[in-house]
């Protein structure tokens, strides 16, 4: 008994002095695991090895390929709040558009207009997310003839359970 | 069995003080505060070598508040990274920090954040206002963007067009006085000419477009004008408007940032439609 004490205590030592042992940067900010991401798992960054690089880093940033407008009114045709109109925050979808354009490997965050870790309503959330899965017409990263893997995210801002921004 | 313990227990001893030690000397205890602060200082500038949300980016940084907790500059530069990545938690947590330590300094820029990612307008005035209220003998530059010409936005964004006309005019009075036209930004003539269209105020709008101090202007200022000039069915001049906003928008002189969608940012698409409407009544 004593000795799984003596290991636990020096366990918890070893783990505080974590700065490094315990590197929460190994891949970068805002870095998403392929293990624990949502999306077909047979999608893949054309780099993995690489630096994912955020959506702005070269001369053509990534994004929707249509324009803004387009993506605004798919997403207000499609909306549906089914219901719920006392939830207001920020819902973000975070995912990689490889080198080819294709998404894939999303994930969800959810903050309040506090911008405190907030969980909406499970219906919001999945439309959002398979409202922007569903969405194909991506470009990539692009610097001269090169195209790149990038981070890109849409944030939706939610008033009282309707959809009044597609941010950044 | 029991010398395996002894020597899993012995190892992990000795990896715990190895990691103790090492954090030790690289906290500098022996440092005092003026050199810790000019370390910490100094891994700010490390941190520049490297791109942005990188592992060697925030290590440094990491480094820097660990040498001196109190250098907003440094907790700041680790709240961007994710900000401009959709991770706001960990981003609020870091710039509430910031604004805790030096909010003389900072709360504008706070403003300025929750103004163009967040689309927060109440909540950037809070902070914008704070910031003025906190410098009361001077106005407030972020980001080159000044304090007035912000709340000119977040008023414009609430739908308050009078105070939005209010402040962008403050913003441009000031100006004109302190460094005169060189030095102004277009867009606030725009804004309020996108202002004067809202209110139906056509001839308004095209006067404050003719204000620009500019001898080219932005597709937005000639998509503005054109939408003005077809308004009161002048069509001539809103056909030679509208084409000079297709030409500017196609040379990339139109009004954007990498960063974010501005206020009232055109597209190609919003210039067809008007080119469309324009030409149904020539």
């Amino acid at each position: 008994m004593f000795r799984f004490l003596l290991i636990g205590l020096l366990l918890i030592l070893f783990l505080s002095c974590d700065y490094y042992i315990v590197n929460s940067y190994k891949n970068g900010v805002g870095y998403i695991n392929p293990r624990t991401a949502i999306g077909p798992k047979d999608f893949s960054a054309c780099y993995e090895d690489g630096i994912l690089m955020p959506y702005y880093s070269r001369d053509q940033r990534a994004g929707f390929a249509q324009d803004k407008d387009s993506l605004r009114r798919y997403f207000a045709s499609k909306f549906d709040n089914y219901g719920i109109i006392n939830e207001s925050g920020y819902i973000t979808v975070r995912f990689i558009i490889n080198c080819k354009g294709e998404a894939g490997r999303f994930e969800i965050r959810q903050v309040g207009m506090d911008y405190k870790k907030k969980k909406f309503h499970k219906n919001l959330v999945e439309g959002l997310l398979e409202l922007t899965q569903e969405l194909k017409d991506w470009q990539p990263l692009k610097r001269s003839d090169m195209t790149y893997d990038s981070m890109f995210h849409l944030t939706f801002k939610i008033e009282n359970g309707e959809l009044v921004e597609i941010l950044p | 069995m029991e010398n395996w313990l002894r020597y899993c227990l012995s190892l992990i001893f000795i990896l715990t003080m190895i990691s103790c030690i090492e954090l030790s000397n690289e906290t500098y205890r022996n440092l005092s505060n003026v050199e810790r602060q000019k370390r910490s200082s100094d891994y700010i500038s490390l941190s520049d070598f490297h791109m942005s949300g990188t592992e060697k980016h925030m290590k440094a940084l990491e480094k820097s508040v660990r040498l001196d907790p109190k250098n907003e500059q440094a907790w700041m530069a680790l709240a961007e990274p994710f900000l401009y990545r959709g991770l706001y938690e960990e981003w609020h947590e870091r710039s509430s920090k910031v604004i805790e330590l030096h909010p003389k300094a900072w709360q504008g820029w706070l403003g300025y954040q929750k103004l163009f990612f967040f689309r927060d307008y109440g909540g950037a005035l809070y902070d914008l206002d704070a910031t003025d209220t906190l410098t009361i003998d001077k106005t407030d530059f972020v980001q080159n963007k000044s304090v007035d010409y912000l709340r000119g936005l977040c008023y414009l964004g609430l739908r308050d067009y009078d105070k939005a006309t209010e402040y962008f005019q403050l913003y441009l009075d000031k100006q004109n006085t302190a460094t005169g036209t060189v030095e102004i930004d277009e867009t606030a003539y725009l804004y309020l000419a996108i202002i004067a269209n809202e209110l139906q105020q056509y001839h308004k709008a095209i006067d404050y477009l003719a204000a620009t101090p500019r001898d080219e202007l932005l597709a937005d200022h000639y998509y503005q004008q054109a939408y003005a000039y077809f308004m009161l069915g002048e069509i001539e001049l809103a056909t030679v408007a509208i084409r000079r906003a297709n030409e500017a928008y196609k040379s990339d002189n139109y009004h954007r940032t990498p960063f974010y969608e501005v206020l009232y940012q055109i597209y190609q698409a919003d210039l067809s439609d008007l080119e469309a409407d324009i030409a149904c009544f020539r």
